[in-house]
């Protein structure tokens, strides 16, 4: 894909134009038909086979030019990814051949679903290099993935029931509803014809030229012209009975919402030219699409999904004028879908190392518009708080390399595509990439620069879409790394390398621990600044780093530069030390304030230290200062960034003056919104820590009968009125802060429950112009927080558990059901409080207040309830399952994955899980942890959600939180293995076989295995993208044989092997001694030759397409298994190398055990670390090798386990050294393919 | 009024009677019926209303409101009585005289509702024209005590009120319908109603019911566009979002004006050739 940082791309051919024609929908049955046209121009005169993307699509016919008709072969790797393997459960092995199945059908690797072969009659023309049209007939039929078909199941014509129907898919998945090119890289005009009943609209990219009813007057024809190029992907389409509303500002945008819903929509959707005036204002560029719309479904997949000229929107997101929160959501995500009209649709990204660039210009632009709609804090709120959302996904999970064509994964899974990595990766991976060009911004200049690098880019690629086919200035429309190098370049003429090579090639956070003092008699301040460089997700930071110093005499900046080993720096104060009576003090900001400066220490200036206080970095700060610093901080430094930051400090500063600051903030008008809400949060600690002083009425109830008790009498709340927002916030969160009060018998202040219970009983909303669900949910939520454990309530069976609540538990169950009853009748809106109500449920139950039961909670988790409520019930269910132990309701959830028509809930379900897993691989005991599940989970990943990666994907994270990346412990051990627990010198066995003596494999040296860190790549499948183009002539014949008839090809296999055996066996056949100094040039030495394998030797490529021929038959998946059984044992042949280790016999290599297989034959000693003397010669002398191996492993993951190729090597050599050969005399399952690498001498014979 | 009419008709009627027992006396009766009496009487009554209504037909037949000699006269001509014997029996000799009947005194009005002074007629009222009513019938007095506060009162019984209609409400739906338990084995104790799938769960998520403000309000918050809060927060860079939610879009002008694909007629199909 991308070589010496240069786009390839494999394509034999360019894509000039595209048809998509789609001639039925049906409803009842969900399927459609229709026929893609593609306008290839070949770009070699002996193109013979093309590939094209196409999933679950049955395609009837090829034709090309309407002449010939063209054959065709389907072959999808993808749809089982570890294929006639069942033994085999490691996650490891799954993400290599996951990441290779992926790349067998990406098209930058000139790869595909579809390979159809050029019949000889066009040979001519493709010899010319002349355009040819390739034809694809296809239908869908009940798609899986791709496409949701929403029928709701009622009385009523379809129009009535508000069915319809919109395309989805996560990065690039158009291929899931029509055969096309499905990567970002190959952008082409298109023309789109949809058939639809007379009723409906279909809604889809580019203009609507045209609407014409069929002969028969019963349907009607929507024309679609795109002529701007646009890739794949970045097509969709919505149909249904919508209701259209032109927008009134720009005619040229048009809103589309499902029946009865035009009001909300009006309203949701009247701000929407505000943010197309604002981007075209910043970026002084116009919108580059002729049309915008905006179609609002039902079962969305996300929240928004942007395409050319069409956005797809939860219908969840539309809000009437009456609800406050909604709204700034709302906006936040269409202000983003616009974004990415701009960057993302428009120009869109070469590959997925370049995504970053798209998403987080895309998210940068939205932020601005958001900056502009709610002001600068609330930008820098943001900004803080992604910060610290991505630093702790980064320092839990590991670190999110933006662009990752020169590093290897740190993680279980493949960073390299983007249908591999985990679901919550991505989420994040989007956040750091809008912090990083945010970084950039004010790395080039200000602001206004990179806005004119936007213009700039813009500008290139309104040329490019202007300019006719072929003319190769198409790339404009494709944003890379290189090319946005390269402008920024042009534009200011500075190297961004360097930037790059910190930021976005690396992945971490810079992470700085310090502290300071100050030296009166030198008037200088000593920081010491250290880094972390160890720790999980950091990365060691060199440059500059920017601190700030408040001092008597004002605010300064100083910029020390961070070098390796350098911890020591010092300020010179301006101010001496001794302070001038009753001055004022300037901030940063120019005013002058006044302060009370008794706390501070008589002989220092220096008020508050800040690190990095613009966030110019991606950093972590710990920071410690006295806690009068922080109070000073929080009082008077004019960022609300620092002062959420001295909040976060002073919740460990439990003192008097700490709850007078947090008091005064939060009573301070003038101050941030967010910060006065944190202040509530914070001074709920303090005050929990100072419970034993603390005296007067529980803390913030003063303050809240001060700012909302009615005038004539303060106890009762005033009626709502949410004109203030700063007040409706503040009225949100203080009875939930106050909820969390304890006292010292750690229960929550029984004056605090009855207050919250009159907040309910006085809760008066008949004069507000806005709904109060959002503040009744909350106090939902206040009175679950009262909650604390029930004190002893022992029930027997059948015994009423009703009769022993407490008075206070009962009030508070009361107030619960009847908000419950009651939104049944007359439901808030998005039903918030029943969703609070269902956790407050759960509290008590878990509290032991109620009986544990989850029918509640299930029968508010199924399909036809609303989408907020199905995933806060799921949640509550996870927590059941967590807490309980319950394995039937485990397999509800996952039958409720496996099986929900809403896409959304299924990824939900599985995000709650990942979360809040019933166990984890450090909990051995839990009786969760079945082979059952563990057969379920791989069997979902492998195969089930083929069709969708985001599920696919979300498994296997589940599946390495359940088990990590060893074998699960739940898998009975195969008959003729052994797993070996090298750190704690331990064997385990399949209890059926009688454990007989091992030998010496363990001796002198404790013997670790570590984790790889890096993913392996299948060898194989890279052989394959590296194959030449030549070589394409063999495979079409070979295919046609080898399709019905695997085992020819499985024989070639083996034939080839030697061959390479051989080359390996010179490399390692060195005598062992050697072999630890060997192990820098082996580390070339092997990587290459596999290489030059994979290129010289035809016959190795067609192992793989047989292979891949033969998993496209999907009931025919056993065959690689049985192929592979059917082989001529051949022992102590080396081939690890190549294979894809499929077979009979486990291999797990992970931290602590190892699979070895047993040899019956050989008498073995399990002593593990004690010298043996009584062995023999031969014994001793693979004794030592095996000593030596693994030695060698030690040194190369400590040296390299960033190189790919390497880390590569390193796996296959730590199968070799934890895989023994089991000679031959091994049992008849074992297969030659498998085996282990092991020179011949290393065998136990 | 009619007790007080009642009253001069009696009186006048015990006047006749005196007058007709009277008469028969003197023509020589010692003792009458009462029966007879009365019809005399009656037939007196008669007469005289019937003499007192002619004359004043004549009087104002002539053109005039006070009835004149001449109107009675002509009056009692029509009764068909000689007028010239009238001063003859008025002279006649055995004529009974008796004493005019005392004046009965008015009795005086109870004055249970005197509440204060009667006001004097302000100066320039005339006098004769009718005094100010009784002062009770305008003074107003508090019949019931103030309360202490009034605002806690109202709010605590519209509190209360509300959410006693709220629990009735429920309890019967929960009653009525399907329900769930929160306990396995008290099924009565805090029902909750079902939860029933509705094939279109968005509609009721995105309309709430829940709203007590009656419409007119609603649109009229539309319009309040001057949000107090806009003024002062733009003063003060530590504020929070001030977003503008309520936003009229533009009135449509016309939908014809505007050029959209999607508003535009379908058309017809090209017409194909049949052969």
């Amino acid at each position: 894909m991308r070589k010496d940082g240069k786009f390839v791309t494999q394509r034999p051919y360019r894509l000039a134009h595209q048809i998509l024609c789609i001639t039925a929908f049906n409803f009842h049955r969900r399927s459609l038909i229709g026929y893609v046209e593609l306008a290839l121009h070949p770009l070699c005169p002996d193109l013979r086979r093309l590939k094209v993307n196409s999933k679950q699509c049955r395609i009837y016919r090829v034709s090309i030019n309407d002449i010939w008709e063209a054959a065709f072969l389907y072959n999808d790797p993808t749809l089982e990814i570890c294929q006639g393997d069942d033994k085999k459960r490691n996650l490891d092995y799954y993400e290599s051949s996951h990441q290779a199945a992926m790349n067998a059908v990406d098209s930058d690797y000139g790869n595909g679903e579809v390979t159809i072969r050029m019949p000889p009659e066009a040979f001519p023309i493709i010899a010319e290099l002349r355009p040819i049209r390739v034809c694809i007939e296809f239908s869908l039929e009940q798609p899986k993935s791709g496409i949701q078909f929403v029928v709701p199941s009622m009385e009523g014509s379809l129009v009535e029931r508000g069915a319809h129907l919109f395309t989805y898919g996560h990065e690039n998945s158009s291929r899931l509803w029509f055969p096309c090119v499905d990567t970002y890289s190959e952008p082409c005009t298109w023309k789109l014809e949809f058939t639809v009943d007379i009723d409906m609209t279909a809604v889809s990219c580019g203009d609507l030229i045209e609407v014409i009813y069929t002969p028969d007057k019963r349907q009607k024809t929507f024309h679609y012209f795109m002529s701007i190029p646009t890739a794949a992907p970045n097509i969709a389409l919505a149909l249904g009975p919508f209701e259209i509303l032109v927008d009134p500002y720009m005619h040229e945008v048009t809103h589309f919402c499902l029946p009865h819903l035009m009001p909300i929509l009006k309203h949701t959707t009247g701000f929407l030219h505000e943010v197309f005036e604002f981007y075209e204002e910043v970026m002084s560029s116009r919108y580059p699409y002729s049309c915008y719309k905006q179609v609002f479904v039902d079962e969305s997949y996300d929240e928004v999904m942007s395409y050319a000229t069409i956005s797809i929107l939860s219908t969840n997101l539309l809000h009437s004028a009456r609800i406050i929160d909604q709204t700034i959501t709302s906006r936040r995500l269409m202000a983003s879908a616009v974004a990415q009209q701009f960057f993302g649709c428009y120009i869109s990204m070469q590959s997925w190392y370049d995504a970053w660039l798209s998403k987080g210009i895309a998210a940068y632009l939205t932020s601005l518009y958001m900056k502009k709609a709610l002001g600068n804090n609330e930008y820098r709120h943001h900004v803080a708080a992604t910060l610290k959302e991505v630093y702790e996904y980064e320092s839990r999970v590991g670190g999110i390399v933006l662009d990752p064509s020169v590093r290897e994964s740190t993680h279980p899974f493949s960073i390299k595509h983007p249908h591999t990595i985990s679901p919550g990766y991505h989420e994040i991976y989007k956040k750091k990439a809008f912090l990083v060009i945010r970084m950039l911004e004010i790395r080039i200049g200000p602001p206004i620069v990179i806005l004119q690098v936007l213009n700039k880019l813009l500008a290139l690629a309104n040329t490019a879409s202007q300019q006719k086919f072929m003319s190769n200035s198409w790339s404009n429309m494709l944003l890379s790394t290189d090319s946005f190098l390269k402008i920024i370049s042009t534009v200011i003429g500075k190297d961004i390398q360097p930037f790059l090579d910190q930021w976005v090639t690396q992945s971490g956070f810079a992470q700085f621990h310090g502290n300071f003092v100050f030296n009166r008699k030198r008037n200088v301040v000593e920081l010491e600044i250290k880094q972390d460089a160890t720790a999980k997700g950091s990365l060691k930071y060199v440059g500059p780093l920017t601190v700030t110093i408040q001092e008597l005499d004002g605010s300064f900046n100083h910029t020390f530069k961070i070098e390796e080993n350098k911890t020591k720096f010092e300020i010179t104060c301006h101010s001496k030390c001794r302070r001038h009576k009753k001055k004022k003090i300037p901030l940063v900001t120019g005013e002058e304030v006044d302060m009370d400066l008794g706390a501070m220490d008589a002989d220092s200036p220096v008020l508050w230290l800040r690190v990095d206080s613009e966030m110019h970095l991606l950093r972590h700060v710990t920071w410690e200062q006295p806690d009068y610093m922080w109070q000073y901080q929080l009082k008077y430094e004019r960022d609300v960034v620092a002062q959420s930051q001295a909040i976060v400090a002073l919740q460990s500063l439990p003192t008097p003056a700490t709850r007078k600051t947090l008091t005064d903030i939060l009573e301070n008008e003038h101050c941030f919104y967010h910060v006065r809400l944190e202040a509530c949060v914070c001074l709920t600690k303090v005050a929990n820590a100072m419970e034993s002083q603390w005296a007067g009425p529980p803390a913030m109830m003063t303050i809240f009968r001060k700012m909302f008790g009615s005038h004539s009498c303060p106890s009762i709340i005033r009626q709502n009125n949410f004109n203030n927002f700063q007040h409706y916030h503040l009225l949100k969160t203080i009875p939930v802060a106050m909820a969390q009060l304890r006292n010292v018998h750690n229960i929550c202040p029984p004056e605090v429950v009855r207050f919250i219970l009159d907040l309910f009983k006085y809760n008066d909303n008949s004069r507000n112009k806005y709904s109060d669900n959002y503040y009744r949910a909350v106090l939902v939520d206040a009175l679950a927080a009262t909650v604390t454990p029930a004190v002893t309530t022992v029930t027997l069976a059948g015994q009423n558990l009703n009769s022993e609540m407490s008075s206070d538990t009962k009030l508070i169950l009361e107030e619960i059901t009847r908000c419950l009853n009651l939104e049944k009748l007359l439901p808030s809106y998005r039903y918030v409080v029943s969703i609070s109500c269902l956790k407050a449920i759960r509290i008590l139950q878990k509290f032991g207040h109620l009986p544990s039961n989850s029918d509640i909670f299930k029968s508010y988790a199924q399909y036809g309830v609303f989408r907020d409520i199905r995933v806060s019930a799921l949640e509550v269910l996870v927590d059941f399952i967590k807490a309980d132990v319950n394995a039937m309701e485990l397999n509800w959830l996952l039958d409720l994955v496996d099986t929900d028509p809403d896409q959304y809930i299924r990824y939900r379900a599985l995000a709650l899980l990942i979360a809040n897993p019933p166990f984890t691989r450090t909990t051995t005991d839990s009786p969760l942890n079945t082979e059952h599940l563990v057969h379920r989970l791989w069997k979902m990943m492998n195969t089930g959600f083929s069709n969708d990666s985001r599920l696919r994907c979300a498994i296997a994270d589940l599946y390495f939180i359940l088990y990590g990346r060893v074998r699960p412990s739940a898998l009975a051990i195969p008959q003729n293995v052994m797993v070996l627990n090298l750190k704690e010198k331990k064997t385990l066995l399949n209890p059926t076989v009688i454990p007989e003596v091992l030998g010496d494999m363990f001796e002198e040296e404790p013997v670790e295995v570590i984790v790889p860190k890096s993913e392996p790549e299948d060898l194989e499948m890279g052989d394959m993208v590296e194959r030449p183009s030549e070589s394409e002539d063999i495979n079409p014949l070979k295919r046609k044989v080898e399709s019905p008839l695997p085992f020819p090809a499985v024989q070639v296999v083996s034939a080839t092997e030697p061959n390479i055996i051989a080359e390996h066996a010179a490399d390692d056949s060195n005598p062992a001694f050697k072999f630890r100094i060997k192990v820098k040039s082996e580390d070339e030495g092997v990587s290459t030759p596999t290489r030059a394998d994979g290129l010289g030797l035809p016959p190795v490529e067609s192992v793989s397409m047989s292979r891949l021929s033969e998993d496209s038959d999907e009931d025919s998946s056993p065959t690689g298994e049985s192929s592979s059984f059917t082989l001529p044992k051949t022992p102590a042949v080396r081939t690890d190398t190549l294979t894809s280790f499929s077979g009979v016999l486990t291999t797990t290599m992970a931290s602590n055990s190892v699979v070895v297989e047993q040899s019956f034959t050989t008498p073995t000693t399990a002593e593990a670390d004690g010298s043996n003397s009584k062995h023999k010669n031969k014994k001793k002398k693979k004794k030592n090798k095996h000593k030596h191996k693994h030695k060698h492993k030690h040194e190369k993951q400590e040296k390299d386990r960033s190189k790919s190729d390497k880390s590569e090597r390193m796996r296959d050599h730590r199968d070799s050294s934890s895989q023994f050969s089991p000679g031959t005399t091994a049992s008849p399952v074992e297969l030659s393919q498998e085996s282990t690498p092991s020179s011949p001498e290393f065998e136990i014979i | 009024m009619s007790f007080d009419s009642d009253a001069h008709a009696r009186a006048r009627r015990k006047a006749l009677r005196v007058a007709v027992g009277a008469l028969c006396t003197e023509v020589g009766f010692g003792i009458v019926e009462d029966s007879a009496l009365e019809t005399l009487t009656e037939m007196l009554q008669s007469v005289l209303t019937e003499i007192g209504r002619a004359s004043r037909s004549y009087a104002e037949l002539s053109g005039r409101t006070e009835v004149m000699v001449t109107d009675v006269v002509m009056a009692v001509v029509d009764q068909g009585i000689n007028v010239n014997s009238i001063p003859a029996h008025a002279k006649r000799v055995n004529k009974s005289v008796f004493i005019p009947p005392g004046q009965s005194t008015p009795h005086p009005v109870m004055k249970t509702l005197e509440a204060d002074e009667r006001m004097p007629h302000p100066p320039h009222i005339p006098d004769y024209l009718p005094p100010f009513p009784d002062p009770h019938t305008y003074i107003r007095t508090e019949t019931y005590k103030q309360p202490m506060n009034e605002y806690q009162v109202i709010r605590e019984k519209a509190a209360s009120q509300r959410r006693d209609v709220e629990r009735a409400l429920t309890r019967f739906i929960a009653k009525t319908g399907k329900t769930q338990s929160l306990f396995k084995d008290d099924a009565s104790a805090f029902p909750l109603i079902a939860m029933q799938p509705h094939p279109q769960p968005y509609l009721g998520a995105l309309f709430p019911k829940d709203q007590d403000l009656d419409p007119q309000q609603d649109s009229s918050s539309s319009l309040a566009d001057s949000d107090p809060k806009q003024s002062n927060s733009n003063l003060d860079n530590n504020q929070g979002p001030t977003l503008d939610l309520s936003q009229s879009p533009l009135d449509m002008s016309d939908p014809d004006a505007i050029d959209n694909p999607y508003l535009r007629p379908v058309k017809m199909p090209r017409f194909k050739r049949k052969y």
